[in-house]
């Protein structure tokens, strides 16, 4: 246990560093990283460029660095979205039961028959590229996950004798929602989209790469990666630095969600990164 | 008993397609800007609005929404999603055209997959908490952390480019052609699938009977190979047909990457150019295919096993 | 339980064995094959489509016109082998070469070739129903168009006095196609056969066994669509094909023309990349313009940004070629700072403070269509930046080719870039019509009484020397106007590999890239 602790203390430590990074960009950034100068193009990494320069001459290291802000912010925000819209539809609907129930519960089963990344991308698509409509688009078809996960736990409790008692008591539905179901549901749901982070950092990469999120007034790693991919042979830097600040913050967030993970829930500690951790509730649901 | 239980899958696949047609008429219907206008912005003149208003009533953009939705859906029930903006030709054939590509690319990565993830879950489960162990955990935090498009950047970098051993341009079948894409995709869930087996492996491990076995003096390898691998597989199975799923829809990455010409690339291809009905198509079509797929896999499921039938 | 696994793998396999083997067998198994990697300029082969649709028919050897370019820019007989024109050059006769066949067998004769003309003109009369883009209207017009069977000749009597007609039809929109089949596939008489048309994927085709113009070299062909320039420059250099076009990343040209494997062939400079600007927009603005133009260190765009791949330059005729570049000034040379002071001066002031201007109380946000082939969309990125830096706002639209070219025409845009064959017909003529009112509506909508003027003086005008001095004269116009950025003059290029390959030569215009001059190594 106490190594699971220092472990998690360690990772988070990493994952504060690329925090800090994000926030303090101003400050470790060598130079602006919007800064064109046309005349010092496909750099390749020198003392004065630490990772080389991009094809419009811009310093490719500050690059990385801001770029960590639009990854952080965009994946937070991803998080956040398809946690609240989740947690809130799953809880509704397994409190709630009834039509509620049914209309929420189909609609998700639409969405899990249905390959999310394609539809995704349709949205992404029809909205227009940008980063805002990529994490509108994820969280549309990544919201079932949760709700699902979110009813399951709420079905558990909701026959609970302390529950009973405050219904009973004349307790507001409103009230027994916030003081009894969220705060049960919260930490299964916590650790899951802690272990999620890394996994939605990729998607909304991919999405960039394929030109659907990011674009070129932003800076972010898999818009980058999409840019450079042009300059394989000539300026592979292009292709491996903003490749490897994707991995390396992927690592991390993955290594801390795992380990919080192991800390909070050690009765799954066996059987680490389980693809599918609400499997049976799913079945009996 | 399995009959009904068909049937019933059936008419699941139905409401659920009804849904997703519903979902992406929505989503066209609700696009920004105006649909005539598109149509005519792609083919090159915009003609007066008196004749856009004309045009407007012809196509029955006038009516009400549920009217509008039901001759569409009743056109695609006779297999015609209208014409594609920028080719002109009919969005059926541009999307038969790639489905072949499609589905070869999902089958070659799971098999790769499954060839680098078993064997690997497997041996890690054996000797847990053992190097080897180690070793394959930390194997599976690269495949799940790795970008698949800089995976996919690498393999072309190195492998087709410097090393020659593999085309760099995917276009044109052929297994040669579409080993480097699959072995991208297949690298991105074999970390996970090792995860997977390793638990249920390790699940299967600490179960009553392997103790029972090993009580009757069973050989470990008898009672390897013979009762924990083969139990720990099988939910595997069910987790493949979500891959599948995810794979249909989520090759559009290395098909850039390697000129591969399936579903995805003309997906892609399709949102640059605004071309709205090929986009509704290829959803309808990939949530199609999916579900055709997955019920031939239950289907095979319960056929396969035995214990299911009876628990149907 | 051992038998429900091995079941399961059973399965598997099949499922496996299926993928694999369900491959259609390669044309390349017998006789000479050739590769070739291509970017998509479009998904048709019918001329009428549009401008790229009728290149790329002419390009891979499926159609040809009555005429051709030579190296020299001259247009010679091909499949008219002669003709004679009246005094008033109006009434053109065009002898059709005997013996000319379509690759289905049908004959060329004059009837076929007036009903390829009719059709062309028929498909592309947007007022009578016709869908097709192509503008053969902005080269020639005409009164009547006979067929006379016997005589095997074509006549065509033109709206105006035409002394181009060859130069003319030898434009790819003129290609000659069997119409009575063009509804289903486009037969041409070209030296190559389609046999399979995917669009964005690939052309398969055969030699033309009925080809009246010499011994066709590969028994197949394959034309790859590649769209990235670099993957281009790696399937070369992997062997996957043999031949392809433009590469224009400027390090991996380097590599290539260094190495001797490869065989690198440029032609000179007759393409200008320019961007067009929308004046029923933002751009209406002459201060705004202006600024622009002295924004943009086009220098430093062309020798680094594209690595040399265009050569600089202020008008929008390149100044390889003989009109009187020297002669031209530029009163808007780069410079930042009277950029910004000019801006501010004409009161297009940043007034709530996002960091970029307005104009008319609305923040300016131009919309910069471009596409990723030659370079165009780094362009498009350099001139974003150089345009931040003054405090103007842009945002880059990267399209397909074909959906860039009909926001073009529709007008959806401020900005647009391109790179065009300013000499199509020989003559810079229509290219320069772009600028002239009465063509300019699906150009961005420039006017200018004194270009109008010039350029009707050039339309009739027939003199080599005064033609010179009008065109000089609109040159100058347009660069006064600020009515355009042109970046630089673009060099088109073909890459082969020779030990594969010979004869691998790109055209000065570049219509023709499958050639009966490209042979296998034996």
């Amino acid at each position: 246990m106490a190594r699971n602790k220092k472990l998690f203390l360690f990772y988070a430590a990493l994952a504060l560093g690329i925090v800090a990074a994000a926030v303090f960009a101003p400050f470790i950034a060598t130079h602006n990283p919007q800064q064109a100068v046309l005349t010092d193009a496909g750099q390749s990494p020198s003392a004065e460029h630490w990772f080389g320069t991009d094809r419009m001459g811009r310093d490719l290291f500050s690059r990385v660095i801001y770029g960590a802000r639009t990854s952080l912010a965009s994946t937070l925000a991803l998080v956040v979205c398809i946690f609240t819209v989740g947690t809130g539809l799953g809880v509704v609907s397994g409190y709630a039961g009834g039509l509620a129930d049914e209309v929420i519960m189909r609609i998700s089963d639409m969405m899990v028959s249905f390959p999310g990344m394609a539809l995704a991308i349709a949205m992404a698509g029809i909205m227009g590229p940008s980063i805002t409509n990529a994490v509108i688009a994820i969280t549309m078809v990544s919201w079932t996950k949760y709700a699902r996960l979110a009813r399951s736990l709420v079905l558990k409790i909701k026959h609970e004798d302390y529950v009973l008692a405050a219904r009973i008591s004349g307790c507001r539905t409103r009230h027994i929602l916030w003081r009894y179901m969220f705060p049960s549901v919260l930490p299964t749901l916590v650790i899951t989209a802690a272990t999620d982070m890394g996994g939605m950092m990729l998607e909304l990469a991919a999405f960039s790469f394929l030109g659907l999120g990011a674009q070129s007034t932003s800076i972010e790693w898999g818009y980058m990666l999409n840019q450079g991919r042009a300059f394989m042979q000539s300026a592979p830097w292009l292709m491996i630095f903003p490749g490897l600040a994707i991995f390396v913050t992927v690592v991390v967030f993955n290594l801390l969600g795992d380990s919080l993970r192991d800390i909070l829930d050690p009765r799954d500690a066996h059987n680490a990164g389980q693809l599918l951790p609400i499997k049976q509730e799913v079945v009996e649901a | 008993m399995r009959k009904r239980q068909i049937c019933k899958r059936l008419l699941q696949i139905v409401i659920v397609l009804v849904g997703i047609s519903f979902l992406s008429f929505l989503l066209i219907y609700l696009a920004p800007g105006d649909p005539v206008r598109a149509m005519f912005a792609i083919s090159g003149s915009i003609p007066s609005e008196e004749i856009m208003a004309d045009i407007r009533e012809n196509l029955g953009l006038n009516r009400p929404f549920p009217a509008q939705y039901g001759s569409w859906l009743l056109n695609c029930l006779k297999g015609d999603f209208g014409v594609s903006y920028t080719s002109g030709q009919p969005v059926t054939q541009m999307l038969a055209a790639r489905v072949a590509p499609t589905i070869q690319l999902t089958l070659l990565s799971l098999a790769i997959m499954m060839v680098m993830s078993i064997p690997l879950g497997v041996l890690s489960a054996l000797y847990q908490n053992r190097p080897v162990d180690y070793i394959v955990r930390g194997a599976t935090f690269f495949s799940i952390s790795m970008p698949n498009f800089w995976v996919g950047l690498l393999l072309l970098y190195f492998v087709a480019l410097k090393l020659g051993w593999l085309p760099v341009v995917s276009t044109g079948m052929g297994l040669r052609k579409m080993l480097l894409p699959a072995i991208t995709l297949g690298f991105a869930m074999a970390g996970k699938y090792a995860r997977q087996v390793r638990a249920a492996v390790l699940e299967e491990l600490n179960q009553d009977y392997v103790s029972g076995a090993r009580a009757r003096g069973l050989t470990e390898s008898v009672i390897l190979w013979r009762h924990v691998i083969p139990n720990a597989m099988l939910p595997l199975i069910t987790l493949l047909g979500l891959s599948l799923g995810s794979l249909l829809g989520g090759t559009a990455v290395v098909e850039v990457i390697f000129s591969y010409p399936a579903l995805g690339s003309l997906a892609i291809s399709a949102i640059t150019s605004m071309d709205y009905p090929v986009i509704q198509g290829f959803v309808l079509w990939i949530s199609l295919i999916y579900m055709i797929v997955n019920l031939a896999v239950d289907i095979s499921y319960n056929l396969l096993d035995p214990r299911l039938r009876k628990g149907a | 339980m051992k038998k429900v696994m091995k079941r399961v793998t059973t399965l598997l396999v099949a499922a496996l064995m299926m993928v694999l083997f369900q491959v259609p067998a390669t044309a390349d198994t017998k006789g000479s094959h050739l590769n070739f990697g291509c970017y998509n300029y479009s998904d048709s082969l019918d001329p009428a489509t549009n401008t790229n649709s009728s290149w790329a028919g002419l390009r891979f050897g499926i159609t040809e016109s009555l005429f051709k370019f030579s190296k020299q820019v001259v247009a010679e007989p091909n499949i008219c082998d002669e003709y004679t024109v009246s005094d008033d050059y109006k009434t053109w006769t065009l002898h059709i070469r005997d013996g000319v066949k379509f690759t289905n067998g049908n004959p060329v004769n004059a009837s076929a070739v007036k009903n390829s003309i009719e059709r062309l003109y028929a498909a592309t009369d947007k007022d009578n129903g016709g869908t097709g883009n192509s503008v053969p209207r902005g080269y020639l017009t005409y009164k009547s168009i006979t067929a006379d069977d016997a005589a095997n000749t074509v006549t065509i009597v033109c709206d105006n006095p035409t002394s181009n007609i060859p130069g003319i039809l030898a434009y790819p929109y003129f290609a000659i196609i069997d119409t009575t089949v063009i509804d289903k596939e486009t037969i041409g008489t070209g030296p190559y056969k389609v046999t399979e048309f995917k669009p964005g994927i690939s052309v398969d085709m055969v030699r033309n066994e009925l080809y009246w113009n010499g011994e066709v070299p590969y028994d197949t062909v394959t034309v790859m669509f590649i769209n990235d320039s670099s993957t281009k420059a790696m399937a070369l250099q992997s062997g996957d094909v043999d031949l392809v076009e433009n590469i224009t990343t400027a390090s991996d040209m380097e590599r290539l023309k260094a190495d001797p494997d490869y065989h690198v062939s440029v032609a000179a400079g007759v393409r200008t990349a320019n961007a067009y600007m929308n004046f029923n927009g933002a751009l209406k603005n002459k201060d705004l313009r202006q600024a622009i133009m002295m924004a943009l260190d086009k220098k430093t765009m062309c020798e680094v940004t594209v690595g040399g791949m265009y050569t600089a330059g202020d008008s929008v005729l390149p100044s390889s070629l003989a009109y009187n570049y020297d002669k031209l000034t530029n009163p808007y040379p780069f410079n930042r700072q009277a950029a910004i002071d000019l801006l501010d001066k004409a009161g297009i002031v940043d007034t709530d403070g996002d960091g970029f201007r307005e104009l008319d109380g609305k923040t300016i946000n131009l919309d910069h269509v471009a596409f990723t082939s030659r370079n165009l969309d780094e362009f498009a990125e350099a001139v974003a930046l150089q345009l931040a830096d003054i405090g103007l706002k842009t945002t880059v639209n990267i399209r397909d080719y074909d959906t860039a070219l009909a926001l073009l025409n529709a007008g959806e845009f401020d900005l647009w870039t391109c790179n065009t064959l300013t000499v199509g017909v020989g003559d810079p003529q229509d290219y320069l019509a772009n600028w002239y009112s009465g063509n300019s509506k699906s150009f961005g909508f420039y006017s200018s009484p004194e270009y109008d003027a010039a350029y009707e003086k050039l339309m009739v005008e027939v003199d080599a020397g005064r033609r010179l001095d009008l065109i000089t004269e609109l040159q100058q116009i347009l660069i006064d106007d600020a009515a355009t950025i042109a970046y630089g003059y673009y060099n088109s290029s073909m890459f082969s590999n020779v030990h594969k390959m010979t004869g691998a030569e790109i055209a000065t215009i570049d219509y023709y890239w499958l050639t009966t001059d490209m042979k296998p190594v034996k």
